[in-house]
């Protein structure tokens, strides 16, 4: 391992330990565990419910010397994590929101940046460490969120996952991953280029509140479909393709309605999570890599604006040299 | 060892260093003196990698400071005016960190080794928030000697310390530069400090070098004058250091 390498690990470990020392932080953490675990148990159980009562369907059966049986209903057991959406919609991002704003802030309040870049440490080195510490905390997270479901299900829902389940509820939960760390590369990057650090996070929490609250809500409020309970085509009797001939009526309405959801990571997150996780119609008979292609696009969305944010944050620091010390 | 050569640092309009040139002899203990504002912290803070400068260069045992900083971090000390370490992190921990981002792959024997050095290991696991000023200023200058530096940057060792504390500091800037032969460069307002350790002397006012010679050299040049105030004060200018 080379010294930058070394020095990135080096920066890594001491992310970990800050973040664990965090009161913030593990009250948040705390917060999300919490939510995951209620809503997988229940979500659980629900799916063991629903099984128990199939069973008992056919005992009943059984008894009264039926030989043909219904065929067992789809119990979609990823349905249990589908709370995680909304959970890490809101708290996930918090998270991220809390470790990018207090990363380079922790460094300049304790005075102690001017020891760190007079060791051999180059800037880019210092925040790429940082990052991956925090980057690498936000996965463990995720992980630990997919070994939860994945051990829930079949324990208390009774129902085992098969295999493409499984790697369906671990795409989805790298997605989760990839939505915090948009928020997370998005506050450190505030926090790099605002003169102050309450401001960083004033804006930061602004924008978070458009882009995972707002948008989405003017997104949901234009569709025509949610204008009625059960969705107004449906209660119109009418059928997929007459749906789509009076939407192309409405062109610029629905291109509008569309852009406002692209913007928000939190729909792209939505999009890609609901269809691996079934909770979106219409993709059952996909496998978790087909669907993968599928929502490639809401995939990138999240990907490449994380991209282009490590690097533009990388590339301020660096040149902002007597900013910070 | 450490030699500059027109070293420049301009902010818009205002030059903080105005083509400073130094050679300082390796083994040396440099005081580097001026007025507040007078470039002695810019010029510190190029040499020591944070800053780059606008023109001129400054090599440190023949490595250029802006072109190969990485080499030129891993060969110097710094230690920076009011030191702050993490404060919820034990003496231990810090120095556990600031030696591995020095290039110490296991820094516990040399951490061991530099606190019996600096009679301080009964503080090992005290939290720094927890120690006085002199006790962190120890601390500091621990990490800044971690790795044997061969030239060691402080910017003001001694301010705001109680006579003790700068008796210690003292003896360990003199310990170092015997044992190690390691050159200091040292940013100070105190007189008398630099005549009791330094070896040379430089002068620096509204950013332009005045003066730089060994300290012997400078008061035979002005045997005239009853101390070394008074030399600096005819050189600098001003009445008040």
């Amino acid at each position: 391992m080379n010294a930058t390498a070394f020095s990135v690990k080096t920066l890594a470990g001491k992310e970990i330990r800050d973040a664990s020392r965090s009161r913030l932080f593990m009250i948040i953490l705390v917060m999300l565990v919490a939510l995951v675990i209620v809503s997988v148990v229940l979500g659980a159980f629900q799916v063991r419910v629903n099984v128990d009562s199939y069973n008992q369907s056919v005992a009943l059966l059984q008894s009264i010397g039926k030989k043909n049986f219904p065929a067992a209903p789809s119990m979609n057991p990823l349905s249990a994590s589908k709370s995680f959406t909304n959970y890490i919609g809101m708290l996930g991002a918090l998270l991220g929101i809390v470790l990018g704003n207090a990363t380079i802030r922790r460094e300049r309040e304790a005075g102690t940046m001017r020891l760190i870049l007079t060791r051999q440490t180059s800037r880019s080195a210092l925040v790429n460490g940082k990052t991956l510490g925090n980057l690498t905390l936000l996965l463990a997270i995720s992980v630990l969120f997919y070994i939860f479901s994945a051990v829930a299900v079949p324990t208390i829902g009774h129902w085992s996952l098969t295999p493409d389940e499984n790697l369906r509820l671990g795409f989805f939960c790298l997605i989760g991953f990839l939505y915090m760390t948009f928020f997370y590369l998005l506050s450190m990057m505030l926090a790099i280029v605002c003169e102050s650090y309450e401001k960083a996070l004033l804006l930061m929490v602004t924008i978070w509140l458009i882009l995972a609250f707002i948008l989405p809500q003017i997104g949901d409020t234009m569709d025509m479909d949610n204008q009625i309970s059960g969705g107004f085509f449906a209660a119109m009797g009418m059928t997929r393709d007459q749906e789509k001939q009076v939407l192309s009526q409405f062109g610029f309405y629905e291109w509008l309605r569309n852009a406002f959801e692209e913007l928000s990571p939190l729909k792209h997150f939505e999009r890609a999570g609901f269809a691996l996780l079934n909770v979106k119609p219409g993709f059952e008979s996909n496998t978790a890599w087909e669907l993968m292609g599928i929502k490639w696009w809401d995939i990138a969305c999240l990907v490449v604006p994380n991209a282009i944010l490590w690097f533009s944050a990388t590339m301020i620091f660096k040149r902002r040299e007597d900013r910070y010390l | 060892m450490l030699v500059t050569h027109k070293l420049t640092k301009k902010y818009q309009n205002f030059t903080a260093v105005d083509g400073v040139d130094l050679n300082i002899r390796e083994g040396a203990i440099f005081g580097f003196l001026g007025h507040n504002g007078a470039g002695k912290t810019t010029t510190l803070s190029m040499l020591t990698t944070l800053l780059k400068p606008t023109s001129g260069s400054a090599e440190i045992d023949g490595i250029d400071v802006v072109k190969e900083f990485l080499k030129v971090r891993g060969m110097i000390g710094y230690l920076p005016e009011n030191v702050r370490l993490y404060g919820d992190l034990t003496v231990w921990e810090n120095l556990v960190f600031f030696g591995k981002l020095s290039g110490l792959r296991h820094p516990g024997d040399s951490i061991k080794e530099i606190l019996k050095t600096l009679t301080f290991t009964e503080w090992t696991n005290a939290k720094v928030k927890t120690l006085s000023k002199g006790m962190r200023q120890r601390v500091g200058i621990a990490q800044a000697i971690l790795h044997h530096p061969k030239v060691l940057f402080l910017d003001e060792p001694t301010s705001g310390l109680d006579p003790q504390g700068t008796l210690d500091i003292r003896n360990i800037l003199l310990k170092v530069n015997a044992d190690w032969g390691t050159t200091v460069f040292m940013n100070t307002h105190l007189l008398s400090e630099v005549t009791k350790i330094c070896t040379d002397v430089g002068i620096i006012s509204h950013g332009k070098l005045l003066i730089a010679e060994p300290l012997n050299q400078l008061e035979q040049r002005y045997s005239d004058c009853k101390s070394l105030e008074e030399i600096y004060f005819q050189i600098a200018g001003g009445n008040e250091v």
